[in-house]
């Protein structure tokens, strides 16, 4: 799917994320660079601290400032301007704008992402209030048709519930409703399926796969499931301690992995029919013992 | 909500609390010179009712309100109760105020005049009462016995009237000009002690809720930048809060008012002004939390404005701390005024509980001005505070382990 020809939509260019802390600043992201073009599924991969979730955060400035700071390099946003505009110098006006408006974010815990004290339905019909020009009575329609399509049964009754009320996949569903209402051109999620189990996890990477073919957007997807990756990926770019490791289509990184860290990776994963006491760790795989 | 009215404590105070409303809403039909009903040749009269509105009796704005209050009271709960099945308690509320204002519009309209004023529109009128007090029935008794007949309130003494023959006189001493007891004694003013004590309660519990609800407004703001947008901004505002609690609050208090003037209504502002700072710590601990969780970065991811985020996000996550300590603050509000009025800066011209314990403190031998007052703020403060505890209580998430 990947088109050299034509634009990209988000181009990490260079990226830089630190933390500045009370004694010393901490570098979580050192250069990364990547694109992602209009349609395509692009699967972030690394280990816990790889920086990951912090460029995918940094996307949306979500990142408190202080304590985190972009020492260099550039986010480019093709979104609406051909020319690209720098996330990381929007002003906060076009920056609400762009969050929620031009890309959607889902997050890791669905138990928690949702406001207890408001019903399912007010907060995604917030993100219309926000966006659109809907008045309430069609902001209820819109919300009742985006519980539909993400698979949400009874929509017009779940649409008065509190989030309590709902189940784990079921308030995932409500979350990428909220993220989609506004038809964004990107989407960010962020560990989508960590906190689900496993059939549910099916559920929703079958949902937002069906979602995005159908609405042709972008998918920047955060994860650390090599199985997840193969499902829905396009593309895979892999990071480790805040560097881009390996980039390439989803096929061939399964298939013909170039560097170290990535061929350790995938030998990390247990395998089916293979039996043995211990499953090797990527630092066997660095130190070339394994 | 269940679990409060499980407390025997809490739901004692809520039906205290209740009382001491209602007692203040309908001071006026237990405690005034005015007839409820009047009845002569001329036909049936209300006028207690066209006196409730009339800004010569009841001077003070929160008299008014509360007047207001106790007219509308009963037909806005009939209505919610009649319209109970059909409709959500939202959509009966606008109901039932849009008729009262609708009757209301349509009083303004002027009807035809059949020889004698109609008593709707003379209620809105504040035409003249004409004879309607207690004095006005015995005079007319005295001529013509029998011809009139009146309903009074059931204390025909009004709360701001001086009977200048009846200076400190015990309780259930008789009022010579009317024949009729001072249930609980007179001050030394002349006033009747029984109708001051019932108009006081609206002083009381309108001190508590404006000084308590003004507290509540600074503090949430505050406290809520404070801990939301935190850097720079937290570390002036904590200073400023600081700055507030260092003060002696009472002195605080005393100093300013006796700076400015002892009008009620700037005694419920300085007392209001004056006790943010614990709520704004509160606050600002709660959004400190609060600003890390998930729903407030998934809010962001959508767009929201910050003040947005602040005060529709995550305030309402923070309220059930901050109903508590409302609670508690307006027990400190009204005990914060009846301090001031005891040692003598309270309003002079306003009937509160506290000016009544200050006659008692300079005439120590009239027990009455020190036990009725005294007893009623030690009421009212005890029924607010199980209430605060109830609430606290009940919605402790940690109670049931």
């Amino acid at each position: 799917m990947s088109d050299t020809t034509t634009q990209p939509l988000l181009h990490f260019d260079n990226l830089q994320v630190s933390f500045r802390l009370r004694d010393r600043t901490v570098a979580a992201v050192k250069g990364l660079s990547f694109a992602i073009n209009p349609g395509e599924v692009v699967a972030l991969v690394g280990e816990s601290g790889s920086g990951k979730s912090v460029s995918a955060m940094s996307a949306l400035r979500l990142l408190q400032e202080p304590p985190a700071c972009y020492p260099g390099g550039k986010l480019l946003w093709y979104g609406r301007d051909a020319g690209g505009e720098d996330i990381l110098h929007m002003d906060a006006r076009r920056l609400r704008q762009l969050r929620g408006g031009e890309i959607g974010m889902i997050f890791q815990e669905p138990m928690t992402a949702l406001n207890p004290t408001w019903t399912c339905g007010a907060q995604v019909a917030e993100a219309l209030e926000l966006h659109t020009d809907l008045n309430a009575t069609a902001r209820r329609a819109r919300v009742i048709e985006l519980f539909q399509q993400v698979g949400i049964p009874q929509p017009a009754n779940r649409i008065d519930q509190y989030p309590h009320e709902l189940s784990g996949g079921m308030r995932q569903r409500v979350c990428i409703s909220m993220a989609l209402a506004c038809a964004p051109q990107l989407l960010i999620a962020d560990e989508p399926t960590t906190a689900l189990d496993v059939t549910i996890q099916a559920q929703i990477i079958a949902l937002l796969r069906a979602l995005q073919r159908d609405r042709g957007m972008a998918v920047l997807f955060i994860t650390h499931d090599l199985g997840v990756v193969a499902e829905i990926a396009d593309r895979v770019v892999l990071m480790r301690h805040g560097e881009k490791v390996e980039e390439g289509p989803v096929a061939e990184i399964f298939a013909n992995p170039q560097h170290a860290y990535t061929k350790g990776l995938l030998a990390c994963r247990p395998r089916l029919g293979v039996r043995r006491d211990r499953l090797p760790t990527v630092d066997d795989f660095m130190a070339g013992n394994a | 909500m269940a679990r409060f009215w499980r407390l025997r404590g809490a739901k004692f105070g809520a039906y205290a609390f209740v009382g001491f409303f209602l007692i203040g809403a309908y001071a006026p039909f237990i405690a005034s010179e005015t007839a409820m009903v009047w009845h002569d040749q001329n036909g049936w009269r209300f006028p207690l009712l066209i006196d409730l509105f009339n800004a010569w009796t009841y001077a003070k704005p929160h008299d008014l309100l509360f007047n207001l209050v106790a007219l509308l009271m009963p037909p806005l709960l009939l209505m919610g109760w009649l319209l109970r099945r059909r409709w959500a308690y939202g959509r009966r509320l606008s109901i039932g105020v849009s008729i009262v204002v609708a009757a209301w519009i349509l009083a303004q309209i002027p009807l035809p005049n059949h020889g004698r004023t109609g008593e709707w529109r003379a209620l809105w009128d504040k035409r003249q009462l004409g004879q309607s007090t207690f004095s006005d029935w015995r005079a007319a008794e005295a001529v013509t016995p029998g011809r009139v007949s009146a309903w009074f309130p059931l204390i025909p003494h009004r709360h701001d009237a001086t009977y200048a023959g009846a200076v400190l006189n015990a309780p259930g001493s008789i009022n010579r000009d009317t024949g009729r007891r001072f249930v609980l004694g007179t001050d030394s003013a002349g006033h009747d002690v029984a109708a001051r004590m019932l108009f006081g309660a609206r002083v009381s519990l309108t001190i508590g809720l404006v000084a308590t609800g003004l507290s509540l407004l600074i503090g949430v703001m505050i406290g809520a930048a404070s801990g939301y947008l935190g850097g720079k901004i937290d570390l002036v505002l904590q200073r400023l809060v600081e700055i507030m609690m260092c003060f002696p609050t009472f002195i605080l208090i005393l100093t300013v008012v006796a700076m400015t003037s002892r009008d009620i209504f700037i005694i419920m502002l300085v007392i209001g002004l004056t006790g943010w700072a614990d709520i704004a710590r509160l606050v600002r601990g709660e959004f400190l939390g609060h600003a890390q969780a998930d729903y407030v970065a998934a809010a962001q991811s959508l767009g929201v404005p910050r003040w947005r985020i602040m005060f529709r996000h995550i305030l309402p996550n923070v309220l059930t701390p901050l109903i508590i300590t409302a609670t508690f603050g307006i027990a400190g509000a009204v005990f914060s005024e009846s301090a001031l009025s005891f040692i003598g800066l309270g309003d002079p011209n306003a009937a509160t509980w506290g000016g009544l314990l200050e006659q008692g403190r300079q005439n120590i031998r009239y027990a009455w001005l020190i036990y009725v007052p005294g007893l009623a703020v030690f009421a009212l403060i005890t029924v607010l505070n199980l209430i605060g505890n109830g609430l606290r209580e009940a919605l402790d998430p940690k109670a049931d382990f």
